[in-house]
């Protein structure tokens, strides 16, 4: 994955007005810890319009028939997890209305933080620590350990 | 930049924090760009394309790892 690829996307999603947070590795850079990633993790809000508002900005930047099977039926029904890999297949996005009991899209914490001039909306490096920190994922730990050090999250409940 | 020299591989990580950046701006998404590209150029992968469901985030990172293991195996037995 490359970052042009990321802000293609996330251009679009400004353009439709998709109400969005971008989490995972994606965040991390944006919050200034560099690190390569394969995929672009977003929450987004679980209605119907904003379903059809993230399909019609996936629409614009790939042509794919495949988009018509994000449905806001699955995302806010028994699958809050989809994932959409664009024809190339080179890399994915994870699409997520909740996180078990753990976060949902109204709970997040979400910053507006500006990247090559387009407003992108992200969770807080406090919110992604608390995501990643009491996953399993090796990875996740790590990147939990490098958000706690760097922004002084001494005190992560706090 | 300088050469920098370090006695263990933990006093190397101990300057982690050198490449971090504390006001992410232009030259910080070049070099985010820079590094994604590389990584790109040295390890590229493919996945299936379409769209795939999951009931939690849990069953996704579980595909992902298999999608992963599958990926590895298949640079070992290219490389062998």
């Amino acid at each position: 994955m490359i970052l042009p690829d990321v802000m293609s996307i996330l251009r679009a999603f400004e353009k439709e007005g998709v109400e969005y947070a971008v989490f995972g590795a994606v965040a991390l850079n944006i919050h200034g810890i560099g690190r390569a990633t394969e995929d672009l993790d977003v929450f987004v809000k679980p209605d119907a319009a904003n379903i059809e508002r993230l399909r019609r900005a996936l629409s614009s930047v790939f042509d794919d028939p495949h988009i018509t099977e994000i449905s806001s039926e699955d995302l806010c029904g028994d699958y809050p997890a989809v994932r959409y890999i664009p024809p190339d297949g080179d890399f994915y996005l994870d699409i997520l209305t909740r996180l078990g009991e753990f976060a949902d899209f109204e709970s997040l914490d979400i910053e507006t933080v500006q990247v090559e001039g387009l407003p992108v909306r992200v969770v807080s490096p406090r919110e992604l620590y608390r995501l990643k920190a009491d996953t399993v994922r090796g990875q996740d730990r790590v990147d939990a350990e490098y958000l706690r050090e760097k922004f002084n999250l001494d005190d992560p409940e706090g | 930049m300088p050469v920098l020299k370090f006695r263990s591989v933990e006093e190397l990580d101990e300057r982690r924090r050198d490449l971090w950046c504390e006001h992410p701006g232009t030259a910080w998404f070049q070099r985010v760009t820079r590094l994604w590209a590389r990584s790109a150029r040295l390890n590229p992968r493919r996945f299936p394309p379409g769209v795939r469901k999951y009931r939690s985030l849990e069953e996704a990172q579980s595909e992902r790892e298999l999608w992963l293991r599958q990926h590895v195996e298949a640079l070992r037995k290219e490389r062998a």
